[in-house]
């Protein structure tokens, strides 16, 4: 071998050596800093496709979990293993957020590479619905991301699945894939170094519980075999503002909520779409791959399922009687189960809290085991489960109430004392209104509720809720015009001067905030209750009261 | 339709493979084939890069083809003369109309300001055809040189042709003369295995400089000369002038260094177009190391027709300020590199006048003080060069003068906090490659240039930097990929 062959044959070796040594390191550096979230929602993309090798290396029977958040956020692997008959059998939750079937094609052959022995699938309003052709750039972002890091050979056969539209768009080829990936390896690599300079940890937040939702573990920590079954969870957003005392409970189960239900991702497109022709897909590889599915529809808030109009989800109790009809499939319908009715089994809407979580084990679990036992040809264990808990169902009546207080006919009417002992309320009547109004008007003004003229007005509650304070007045002048207001005998905080009730504007007469500027407001229970209404300032005229929770209500309108 | 550049895959998936293919193999060793094929990739090349702008290109290269073989034929000076202003006039009008005539207008619209009499213009808007200004001052020579006698011409037309439109170095240098290119093309080219090593470590190592360098600190120069920045911002300036020197160096450099490599692969040598300019150590030393095709251009073609050192001081400075000023024009239809040519003109006289006083002198003839002298000329000139970048650079006068104060501290703050809000995400990653560049630079300086150390490198060594240079192009590179700056001359 000449000289110059020599080189040639060295210079080749070393440079294919580097390639492979330094790869891992780069991967190490890149991998590992991706940003949580910078690609797929809260950093669930790439760790799946570590997540099949880790899954196949274990030989043991394994059950694995495709989904959505609500699939992450229910789907508890390590409460499963616990409890499951079979005690060798591997619980692996795979769900993340915002997933569509559509964008999870690309993992179908590593799923199937991975050989698990069950796969459960979510089954819900958001695997059917609306994903736009072509893809959103957040969508194709999400979908070729999956595609750098997957397998370059392997089954492409969901090619076939895709719409012409996005696989033009799709960054399949490997001069695409190697471009994307260096699209992230750049700011990969400055994560890291921001890392080792600023000592911040900007990309894996991870403690030793997993209590954050944003973390994602590497594959050779420590955490990552618990993260794969049981990811960090979000926080429980109902118990945390089911407690204060204002209307953040009303708006999250009002205006959110009615929000939430009408939003895109949250309903089924009402059409055989991509998304569902994605989900066949899935059950059809799976079955000819002999992994048994197994489709759950998951449930949801009940206060959602009230609110729901009557065919809204049709489409998908459809789609769950269609599936049920397959024998080859287990289909387990919980979406509006009677076991789920109360709420806090939710940390929100849809999101399943640890109550949850357990509750979906005790239900769930004994239908995966009977799969499970079928598949591997065990005999039938006979184990007693945990029986589902039993709460009461959750009935929060979300109506837009109103109550109108008969301002005439006050439950208790005192007159002052001491140096207000001339003064009370007495009627008033002009231009066809009528009302009350604190004579003589001379001018006084008090802070002594136990001295000013008092009228109380009991009412009932029949709904729970936060209820807004709406007071008519006629009141001549500003320095007549103002009243100390109270509930239950307790003076509510409207400010330094309590509730005024004039303004220069004649056409306005309705007043609904506090001298301090906020809207006047009570967290009323259902039962009956009191209003306190203290003289302020004599001369003060009072027409009209209504109390209502609707948060848009204008009166006068 | 491609568009194709050093950097664009195309260019090295088919377009170099099948002018080293067609060069030495297709053409079967025979010259006349070989320079054929060379010219014919050459106009592809060129017709892909601008167009039809090509046609300006064979304008060019058949006038002074036939007026160089005029001027030979013709015995009477003065019809040398005329012949050789005549293909001056064309090329030079050229350049005035593609490069300049808007910008001529603009300035005649800021003086019809003044008076209402003067007729209004409306810019042209005429593209700027791809590499005019380095082929019609590759011609120019040309001419020049065989009115001087220097050599005769062409005989071939062929050859000519493909030495004025040589695509490595047609669009953005570096300038090549004449004599030099027909030398190496009077044998037929063949394949030397050194030459293959030397090519393909020349283009990595450009592109490298581009992708990795040049490109991500673009990222950061363009985030800090823009409308609403505090330019009285000192260590937003040093950091955005430190950032744009090395990013005009890279950028440049780069494309000579793959313009070298593409050429090497089919055996012609193209001249070296930098030697560490920023380990230079005075004015003079920088221009005989920056753009040094252009600066010797400029010095054999311009400077030296003006009467260079030979007529006196005076006419000695003309002549250098002249230079200078025209140099600068030459890079961009703009006010800006006037100035900017203008400021290095000056900086070169001081520098004259100094170098020659006894007192200078002696310091560098005192063992003690010579280092230290040395590191303060360098000192100085490198901070004379950042500066002079912002000119450079920032086109908008308003925006200059702030940039100019806060580069000197002249009622400006040094906030580096402030300064790293502005920046793009991409911070640690920058700072790196500017460490890294400032070393390799001066390493690179004190050892005479890498890359061809690295190609002469035993196999096991010169894989791995290739494998290395690779990856890091992979995972090195931002997201948004930017021109060639000299592209656009």
């Amino acid at each position: 071998m000449n000289q110059t062959t020599r080189w040639y044959c060295s210079a080749i070796t070393s440079f294919v050596v580097t390639l492979i040594l330094v790869n891992p390191i780069l991967s190490d550096a890149v991998d590992r800093k991706l940003i949580d979230g910078s690609v797929m929602e809260l950093g669930r993309y790439h760790f799946t496709f570590e997540a099949y090798d880790y899954i196949s290396q274990d030989s043991a029977p394994s059950v694995v979990t495709w989904g959505s958040s609500k699939m992450r956020e229910s789907f508890d692997g390590l409460d499963m293993e616990k409890h499951s008959v079979h005690d060798d059998a591997n619980f692996y939750n795979l769900g993340y957020a915002s997933e569509h079937p559509y964008l999870r094609l690309p993992e179908l052959s590593s799923l199937i590479s991975a050989k698990p022995d069950v796969i459960v699938l979510e089954l819900g309003p958001n695997t059917f619905s609306f994903l736009p052709t072509p893809l959103d750039t957040n969508s194709l972002e999400k979908i070729n991301s999956v595609i750098y890091h997957s397998p370059i050979v392997g089954n492409k056969e969901y090619l076939q699945v895709m719409e012409t539209e996005d696989l033009n768009l799709i960054e399949d080829e490997i001069g695409e894939r190697m471009k994307g990936y260096s699209r992230y390896s750049f700011p990969a690599v400055e994560n890291s170094l921001i890392d080792r300079f600023e000592e911040e940890n900007t990309g894996w937040d991870c403690d030793e519980k997993l209590t954050n939702v944003r973390c994602a573990p590497h594959s050779d920590s420590d955490l990552y075999d618990d993260y794969l079954r049981r990811p960090p969870q979000f926080t429980n957003y109902l118990e945390r503002i089911k407690p204060l005392n204002d209307n953040t409970l009303e708006v999250f189960y009002g205006e959110k909520l009615d929000n939430y239900i009408n939003s895109k991702y949250h309903n089924p497109e009402g059409a055989y779409n991509k998304n569902h022709r994605a989900f066949d897909f899935i059950i059809d590889q799976a079955i000819e791959n002999q992994i048994e599915v197994v489709l759950v529809a998951l449930p949801y808030n009940p206060v959602l399922m009230q609110r729901l109009s009557v065919d809204q989800w049709d489409y998908v109790s459809e789609a769950i009687e269609n599936y049920s009809a397959r024998e080859e499939l287990t289909v387990v319908d919980l979406l509006d189960d009677s076991r789920f009715g109360n709420d806090s089994y939710f940390n929100d809407f849809s999101h399943m809290s640890k109550l949850g979580e357990d509750q979906l084990t005790r239900v769930l679990l004994p239908k995966i085991d009977k799969v499970l036992t079928a598949k591997l040809k065990r005999p039938e264990i006979v184990k007693s489960y945990e029986e589902p808990i039993e709460l009461p169902p959750t009935n929060y009546i979300y109506s837009n109430e109103l109550i109108s207080i008969e301002i005439q006919n006050p439950t208790l009417n005192l007159n002052g004392s001491n140096s207000l002992d001339e003064h009370s309320w007495i009627e008033w009547n002009q231009s066809g209104k009528t009302g009350l109004t604190v004579l003589p008007n001379n001018g006084m003004s008090t802070r002594n509720l136990d001295d000013a003229p008092y009228l109380k007005y009991c009412f009932e509650i029949q709904t729970s809720g936060y209820y807004y304070f709406w007071i008519e007045s006629n009141s001549s002048d500003g320095n007549s015009d103002s009243i100390w207001l109270g509930v239950d005998g307790e003076l509510l905080d409207t400010g330094s001067r309590g509730v005024g009730l004039f303004t220069m504007d004649k056409s306005k007469s309705w007043y609904n905030k506090g001298d301090d500027g906020d809207e006047i407001g009570y967290s009323f229970t259902q039962g009956s209750h009191c209003l306190d209404v203290w003289m302020r300032e004599d001369g003060v005229v009072l027409t009209d009261l209504l109390l209502t929770t609707d948060i848009a209500f204008q009166a006068g309108d | 339709m491609i568009s194709l550049d050093f950097t664009s895959p195309d260019y090295y998936a088919w377009f170099l493979p099948c002018v080293i293919v067609g060069v030495l193999s297709f053409s079967g060793g025979k010259r006349r084939v070989q320079i054929g094929i060379i010219l014919l990739f050459s106009y592809l090349f060129f017709w892909l890069a601008s167009g039809w702008h090509v046609i300006l290109l064979a304008i060019s290269t058949l006038m002074d083809w036939t007026i160089a073989k005029r001027i030979f034929a013709t015995e009477n000076q003065q019809k040398k003369k005329f012949l050789l202003k005549l293909t001056l006039a064309v090329n030079l009008a050229l350049l005035a109309v593609f490069k300049y005539l808007d910008m001529i207008i603009q300035t005649y619209s800021l003086v019809s300001l003044k008076f209402f009499w003067m007729p209004d213009l409306d810019p042209y808007g005429l593209l700027l055809p791809v590499g005019i200004s380095f082929y019609t001052f590759q011609t120019m020579s040309y001419s020049i040189d065989v009115y001087r006698s220097k050599y005769k011409p062409y005989d071939d037309f062929i050859d000519f042709a493909a030495y004025a439109s040589f695509f490595p170095q047609l669009v953005a240098g570096p300038i090549v003369r004449a004599d030099d290119f027909l030398e190496q093309i009077k044998s037929p080219l063949s394949f030397d295995e050194r030459n293959f090593r030397l090519a393909v470590t020349f283009i990595v190592y450009g592109l490298v400089k581009k992708i990795i360098f040049a490109n991500n600190m673009a990222a950061h120069v363009d985030s800090i000369f823009i409308e609403g920045v505090d330019l009285q911002n000192t260590a937003l300036v040093w950091w955005g002038s430190l950032c744009f020197g090395i990013q005009i160096y890279c950028d440049f450099s780069a494309y000579t260094d793959i313009a070298i490599g593409s050429a090497i692969f089919i055996g012609i040598k193209l001249p070296e177009n930098f030697k560490t300019p920023y380990a230079a150590r005075s004015p003079q030393d920088f221009w005989r190391r920056w753009h040094i095709s252009l600066s010797t251009w400029l010095r054999d073609y311009l400077y030296i027709s003006l009467g260079g050192s030979r007529k006196g001081l005076v006419r000695l400075y003309m002549a250098l300020m002249t230079t200078m000023v025209l140099g600068g024009l030459w890079h961009g239809a703009s006010w800006n590199f006037v100035l900017w040519g203008f400021v290095h003109g000056i900086a070169l006289i001081v520098h004259r006048v100094l170098s020659k006083q006894k007192s200078i002198r002696s310091l560098f003839d005192n063992k003690y003080l010579k280092f230290p002298v040395l590191l303060t000329g360098w000192f100085v000139t490198q901070v004379f060069v950042f500066f002079t970048w912002l000119i450079f650079r920032v086109e908008d006068w308003t925006m200059l003068v702030f940039a100019m104060k806060g580069f000197v501290g002249y009622d400006s703050t040094f906030d580096i906090a402030s300064g790293r809000s502005v920046l793009p995400n991409v911070q640690y990653l920058t700072f790196i490659l500017v460490m890294s560049f400032i070393i390799i630079h001066g390493l690179s300086g004190k050892y005479g240039g890498f890359r061809t150390k690295i190609s002469e490198a035993p196999g096991w060594i010169w894989g791995p930097v290739m494998a290395l240079s690779l990856l890091a192009m992979l995972y090195l590179r931002p997201d948004h990929p930017t021109e060639f700056i000299y592209f656009r001359f």
